[in-house]
C-alpha cells in the first residue's frame, strides 16, 4: 500500500523526544544512571532506558578531549599504471580515531581507547592486513595510504583523472568477503546483492524484496553478505558512466560470492576495457571550478552505513600549477600539503602547512572503541527493541502484519529514519586540538555527518552559554561551486550534510598560548531552519556542541611564507558569478511519509504513550485501532506511525481546490503513472535502458527547480553532476490539508550561497528556487543528503536528455543537428569532455528512442 | 649523430610505452605508375575488444599539390557493410560523408548506427577504414600524403586515445635529428 504524506500538522512524535533527550543527554543519562543501568564507567547507555551502552561522549571529551593532533589528509599519490591515475582501493582497517595507540606516542599520554575497524580508500599498490592501524608516519616502513578519512586527491581543472577504484572488502588472508561492519536493512529498495525474491515478483538487482515471498527471519535480519560499493565524487560535472550511479555498484573480487549478483544492473565504466577483478574505471574531466569536491560512497539504499562505516575523501579541484583560476588578486592563505608531504608525522611540513580539507562527522562507538549504528528502529524512538527492557517499539515491522487490520506493515526493522551520532569526529579523530600560527588559515570545512546541519562558530569558551559570542570571525570564501563572488565575513558558518564552506580564519590577532574553539550551534536534531536557541536547541554545549580547539602558537609563526603575505579577506577579488537565466522552471517536492497500515497511541505532547514518562518500564509502544479507539488516558489519539520514509517527487495544483499545491511523493522506482518511461542509454547488445522518470532537462537547458517542501525538516538536496545557483526562498503558508502556497515574501540566498553549489538546505515552510544548466547526457540522480534519506527513498534519477530540436524524440534529426553545431557554434558537449567533437555525435545515438535512430513518426 | 638516433628511439620508445590503450592509424600505399591507393588502417582495436568496438572516426588527410582525389574513398566493413552517404538511410548501417575543407585536404566521417556487440563481432585488431585513390597528375610519388587530424571514437562515444604510426614517429625523430645535426653543424663552424 502506498505510504501516506505527512502533513506538517504532524508533528514527528518520536523524533521530538529523542531530541528533547538528546539535547539534555547527560542529566536523562543520569536520571537513567539513577535508576540502576548498568553501564561501565566511562560509557553510558546509548539512550535514556537502553538495555545497551556505548562510549559516554561526555566522559570521553571530559577526560580524553582535546588530546589528540588534528589530522591532515595527506596528497593521495598516484599510481605508474598507464590506464588509470589512481588505483585506490577500499579496504578495511583500524583507524586510531579515539584517543590512545599512536596518538600517546605525540602526546606522551597514555590514554586507553583502542582503534576503531572502519573502511576507507588507500593506493590499491599498497599492502596491509586486517589489522593495520592508521595513521601511521608515511616515513614508517610499513605505512601505507590507507586512512579515514582517505587522502585528498589532487586533481587539475580540465585535466582528465582517471580513477579504477576497487572494491576490496574482503580478508586479505583468506581471500573470502567481509561482511558489513554494521547493521544492513533488507527491507529497503536497495542493492538486494542476494537476490530475494523482489516487490515486482523479479528475481533481480536493485530493488525493495518482496514481503510475501520472503520470510520475516530473513527480511528482519540485518544482511551479512559481500558489500556492494560505487564510489561518486560529490560535486563533480562528469560524465554519467562515472558518476556512481546507485545501481552501479558492484562487489570485491572475493572467493564466496557464490549466489551474490557481483555488479549493479547499471554498472558501467568509463574505460570499459578495464578488468580488474571487482573494480571499475571510472574517468574525470574536471570541466568546472576550481573547488573543493569530495568522494564517497553511494551504493543503493547502502550508502548511509557504507559512508558511516568510513569510505570518504577529499577531491580538490585546482587550476595549472596549483592556482587558483577565480581569484583575480590577493594572496591565499597556504600552502596546502604536496605530494610525498607528511603533514602528520614531520614537524617540519605540518608546521608550514595553511590550507587544511577539514571533515566533520558525528559517530557513536561502543565502549570497544567500535562504530555504533542503529540495528533496529525502535532507536529512534528512544526505545528498546521488542523483547529487550521495556519500554519497547512492539509494533509489527516488514513483512508481518498489522495486529489490527491485517495488513502487512511498512515499517522497516532496522532502517532509522535519521541518525544523530553523540561524538564528534573531524578528520578522523574525536575532538581534535591543532597548533595554529598568529596566521592566516584556509579551511575547506566539509559536512560529512549523516543527518546533522552544523553552525560552526569561534568561541573562547567551547561551553558558553549558547548562542555564543564569536571570538573570531569567518571569512567564507567559498562554497561547494568554488570560490564566492565575494568574500562573506560571518559570525558562524552554516553547514548542512554534505555542503562544504572554504573560510579564512585570520589567528593574528589572538596571542599566543590562547585556546579558541570550534563549536557547533547546529541541533542534535534534523535541522528545521532559523538560528540556534531562537528557533531551535543546539547541540549539548558539553559534547556534540564542541569541534575541535585551535592553540595559537607563536613559535609557528612565520612558517608559512603566507604568514606574512597572505591577504585581509576582506580585501580579496574574485571572478564575478555568471549569471544564468533560465528557460524552464520544474516544481518538485519533498514528502514525508507515515504509514497507512500502523496506528500507534501519541499523548497530548506528541510523544508516544507508553506509561507514565520517563521511562517506568511498565508499558510499550503497541498498535492501536483508529476506528474503535479508546484512549488510555483522555486526550491521547492514535494517529499513523511514522515516519516510513522520506521521498522527492513532483508538485500538483490541490485536488480539493484550496488553490495551493500539494507533493506528489514518488518512489524510486516509480509505478504510479506520473513517471515516464524514458530511454537513457543503450546497452552493449542494443537493449535499451529505460528508467521512469520525471526530472528530465534537456541538454543544456538551464532550469530553475522550485523545491517545495511539504515536511517538516530543512532537507540538504543535491543534484548530481550540476553546479547550480541559489535564486530565493519563497515562504509558503498552508492552503488545506497537506496542500501550501506561495505568499510572495521571498529572501535572497544567504552570503555563503552567492556561488555555485551542489548542495542546497531547503527548509521548511519555504520554496527554494535554485537554476542550473544540465550540459552533460545521460542518466544522474538527485536527492536528499540525508543519506538515511537517501536511502530510504529520498532520491529519484534525473534524465538529460539530448533531444536537441525537442520534439520528444532522440532521431536522425538531432544528431544531424549536432553535426551542423560541431562545425558551428560547438555547444553541446554531450560526453561532458571539454570538447564538442563527433565523439559527442556518437553519444547521441546512444540515446536514439528508436533503434539506429528511427524517426518516432 | 649517436646521440640523435638515441633521442630518436627514446622519443619512440617513451611515447609507445607512455600511451595507454591506444590505437594507431596509418596510411599504407600501394602504388601503380600515376596512380596510388592508400589504405587508411587503424590498428591496436584488440585491447579496446570486444568491450569497446570502434564506432566513428574524422579523419583529416593532406596531399600534395600534385595529386588529386578523383574518385570517392572506399569505405572498410569494419563500422558496418553498408554505409551510406543518405543520413536518413533507413537500411543503412553507417553513415558517412567526405569533403575537402581546403585545397589538399580531404576530411573522412564514418558513423557506424551499430550496436557495440554488432561491431564487436565485425572488428578485429586492425581494421582498414578507407581506401583512398589518388591521381598524380605530375608523376608518380606519392610521399606527400599524411594523416594531418584523426578523432576515433568507440561506441559509447568516448575519445579512443591515438598515436601516429610508429614510423611517423620515426619520421619525426630523424626530422628533429637533422634539426640537431644541422644546429650542431652552425654551432661547430
Amino acid at each position: 500500500m502506498f505510504p501516506l504524506p505527512r502533513t506538517n500538522h504532524s508533528r514527528r512524535k518520536g523524533l521530538l523526544f529523542s531530541a528533547i533527550c538528546c539535547s539534555v543527554f547527560v542529566l536523562c543519562a543520569s536520571s537513567a544512571f539513577a535508576q540502576g543501568a548498568a553501564c561501565a564507567t566511562g560509557t553510558v547507555q546509548a539512550f535514556p532506558g537502553a538495555d545497551y551502552c556505548v562510549i559516554d561522549p561526555l566522559y570521553l571529551i571530559t577526560n580524553y578531549g582535546y588530546v589528540q593532533p588534528l589530522v591532515i589528509p595527506p596528497v593521495m599519490p598516484p599510481s605508474s599504471d598507464p590506464k588509470a591515475n589512481y588505483n585506490i582501493a577500499e579496504r578495511q582497517f583500524k583507524q586510531q580515531i579515539l584517543p590512545g595507540g599512536v596518538w600517546n606516542q605525540v602526546t606522551g599520554r597514555n590514554d586507553p581507547y583502542p582503534a576503531t575497524t572502519v573502511w576507507s580508500y588507500g593506493k590499491a599498490e599498497d599492502r596491509h592486513d586486517l589489522n593495520y592501524t592508521a595513521p601511521m608516519p608515511l616515513s614508517d616502513p610499513g605505512a601505507t595510504t590507507f586512512n579515514y578519512p582517505a587522502l585528498t586527491i589532487e586533481a587539475t581543472q580540465n585535466q582528465l583523472t582517471k580513477v579504477r577504484w576497487i572494491n576490496q572488502l574482503f580478508d586479505p588472508a583468506t581471500g573470502n568477503y567481509l561482511p558489513h561492519l554494521l547493521p544492513v536493512d533488507r527491507t529497503l529498495h536497495w542493492a538486494n546483492v542476494e537476490l530475494l525474491t523482489c516487490s515486482d515478483g523479479g528475481v533481480h538487482t536493485d530493488c525493495r524484496p518482496s514481503i510475501t515471498d520472503n520470510p520475516a527471519s530473513v527480511l528482519q535480519a540485518p544482511y551479512t553478505g559481500p558489500v556492494p560499493m560505487v564510489t561518486h565524487v560529490h560535486g563533480a560535472h562528469v560524465n554519467p558512466e562515472s558518476d556512481g550511479y546507485p545501481e552501479a555498484w558492484w562487489l570485491p573480487a572475493a572467493n564466496n560470492l557464490a549466489g551474490f549478483a557481483t555488479k549493479g544492473g547499471l554498472y558501467d565504466q568509463f574505460d570499459r576495457t578495464n578488468t580488474w577483478p571487482g573494480s571499475a574505471l571510472f574517468g574525470y574531466y574536471n570541466t568546472q571550478h576550481a573547488s573543493t569536491i569530495w568522494y564517497h560512497d553511494h551504493g543503493l539504499g547502502i550508502t548511509r552505513v557504507n559512508v558511516y562505516a568510513g569510505p570518504a575523501g577529499f577531491w580538490l579541484i585546482r587550476g595549472a600549477n596549483r592556482s587558483e583560476p577565480d581569484k583575480v588578486s590577493g594572496v591565499l592563505p597556504g600552502p596546502a600539503p604536496a605530494l610525498g608531504e607528511d603533514p602528520n608525522f614531520d614537524a617540519a611540513v605540518r608546521s608550514k602547512i595553511r590550507e587544511i580539507p577539514i571533515a566533520i562527522q558525528d559517530r557513536t562507538f561502543k565502549p570497544d572503541g567500535s562504530l555504533f549504528f542503529p540495528a533496529n528502529r525502535a532507536y529512534f524512538e528512544g526505545l528498546n527493541k521488542a523483547g529487550g527492557t521495556s519500554p519497547t517499539l512492539a509494533i509489527p515491522f516488514i513483512p508481518d502484519s498489522s495486529t489490527i487490520n491485517g495488513q502487512p506493515s511498512d515499517v522497516s526493522p532496522i532502517h532509522n529514519p535519521e541518525f544523530f551520532g553523540n561524538t564528534m569526529v573531524v578528520n578522523g579523530t574525536t575532538w581534535p586540538v591543532y597548533n595554529v600560527a598568529q596566521a592566516k588559515y584556509r579551511f575547506r570545512f566539509l559536512n560529512g555527518c549523516n543527518a546533522r546541519t552544523l553552525f560552526l562558530k569561534i568561541a573562547a569558551n567551547p561551553a558558553a552559554t549558547r548562542p555564543a559570542g564569536p571570538a573570531l570571525q569567518f571569512h567564507q570564501i567559498g562554497s561547494d561551486g568554488g570560490l564566492l563572488p565575494a568574500p562573506a565575513t560571518l559570525d558562524f558558518v552554516r553547514i548542512g550534510p554534505a555542503e562544504r564552506a572554504d573560510v579564512i580564519i585570520d589567528f593574528s590577532t589572538i596571542a599566543s598560548g590562547t585556546s579558541v574553539y570550534l563549536i557547533n550551534e547546529g541541533p542534535d536534531m534534523p535541522y528545521g531552519g532559523g538560528l540556534p536557541v531562537t528557533d531551535f536547541p543546539p547541540a549539548d554545549p558539553n559534547t556534540t556542541g564542541q569541534v575541535m580547539k585551535f592553540v595559537v602558537d607563536g613559535n609557528l609563526n612565520g612558517a608559512s611564507p603566507t604568514d606574512n603575505t597572505a591577504s585581509d579577506p576582506a580585501s580579496l577579488v574574485f571572478q564575478p558569478r555568471q549569471n544564468l537565466v533560465p528557460a524552464k522552471t520544474r516544481q518538485v517536492s519533498l514528502n514525508e511519509m507515515d504509514s497507512p497500515v500502523i496506528f500507534v497511541e501519541y499523548d497530548q505532547t506528541g510523544a508516544f504513550y507508553h506509561d507514565v514518562a520517563p521511562f517506568s518500564g511498565k508499558n510499550n509502544v503497541v498498535e492501536c485501532d483508529p476506528k474503535n479507539f479508546t484512549p488510555t488516558v483522555p486526550g491521547n489519539v492514535c494517529l499513523p506511525y511514522g515516519p516510513t520514509s522520506t521521498m522527492v517527487g513532483t508538485v500538483q495544483p490541490d485536488p480539493l481546490g484550496s488553490g495551493g499545491n500539494i507533493g506528489v511523493p514518488l518512489m524510486w522506482t516509480d509505478t504510479s503513472g506520473v513517471s515516464k518511461m524514458l530511454k537513457v542509454f543503450t546497452k552493449s547488445n542494443g537493449a535499451a535502458v529505460m528508467v521512469p522518470l520525471t526530472e528530465t532537462p534537456n541538454l543544456n537547458d538551464v532550469e530553475e527547480w522550485e523545491i517545495w517542501n511539504f515536511t517538516v525538516d530543512a532537507h540538504p538536496i543535491h543534484l548530481h553532476l550540476v553546479e547550480f545557483q541559489v535564486v530565493n526562498r519563497e515562504a509558503t503558508v498552508s492552503s488545506g490539508p497537506g496542500a501550501f502556497s506561495l505568499t510572495g515574501v521571498t529572501t535572497p540566498p544567504e552570503a555563503w550561497e552567492t556561488g555555485w553549489k551542489d548542495t542546497v538546505i531547503a527548509p521548511p515552510g519555504f520554496v527554494t528556487r535554485i537554476k542550473a544548466k544540465f550540459n552533460v547526457a545521460g542518466l544522474y540522480v538527485w536527492h536528499c543528503h540525508i543519506i538515511d534519506h537517501e536511502d530510504n527513498e529520498m532520491m529519484r534519477p534525473m534524465g538529460v536528455i539530448p533531444d536537441l530540436n525537442k520534439d520528444g524524440c532522440v532521431d536522425r534529426t538531432d544528431y544531424n543537428l549536432l553535426l551542423q553545431d560541431i562545425a558551428g557554434a560547438r555547444q553541446y558537449d554531450l560526453n561532458g569532455d571539454g570538447k564538442v567533437d563527433t565523439s559527442d555525435a556518437t553519444r547521441l545515438t546512444l540515446f536514439y528512442t528508436n533503434p539506429r535512430g528511427a524517426p518516432c513518426k | 649523430m649517436k646521440r640523435a638516433l638515441l633521442l630518436i628511439v627514446m622519443i619512440s620508445a617513451l611515447s609507445l610505452w607512455a600511451a595507454p590503450a591506444t590505437a594507431t592509424l596509418s596510411l599504407s600505399l600501394e602504388s601503380n605508375g600515376s596512380i596510388g591507393s592508400y589504405d587508411l588502417v587503424v590498428s591496436g582495436l584488440g585491447e579496446y575488444l570486444p568491450s569497446t568496438p570502434l564506432s566513428s572516426f574524422d579523419v583529416y588527410i593532406k596531399f600534395g599539390p600534385s595529386l588529386s582525389l578523383d574518385t570517392p574513398p572506399q569505405l572498410g566493413t569494419g563500422l558496418g557493410l553498408n554505409p551510406s552517404l543518405d543520413l536518413f538511410d533507413p537500411i543503412a548501417d553507417a553513415y558517412y560523408f567526405y569533403s575537402f575543407p581546403e585545397t589538399g585536404l580531404v576530411r573522412l566521417y564514418e558513423q557506424s548506427w551499430l550496436f557495440p556487440d554488432e561491431l564487436a563481432m565485425l572488428q578485429s585488431d586492425q581494421l582498414t577504414l578507407a581506401t583512398f585513390t589518388f591521381v598524380n597528375n605530375y608523376g608518380n610519388r606519392f610521399d606527400c600524403i599524411g594523416i594531418s587530424g584523426a578523432l576515433l571514437t568507440d561506441a559509447y562515444g568516448n575519445t579512443m586515445p591515438t598515436v601516429p604510426e610508429p614510423a611517423t614517429l620515426l619520421l619525426l625523430g630523424f626530422g628533429l635529428a637533422g634539426m640537431a645535426g644541422v644546429g650542431s653543424r652552425w654551432k661547430n663552424a
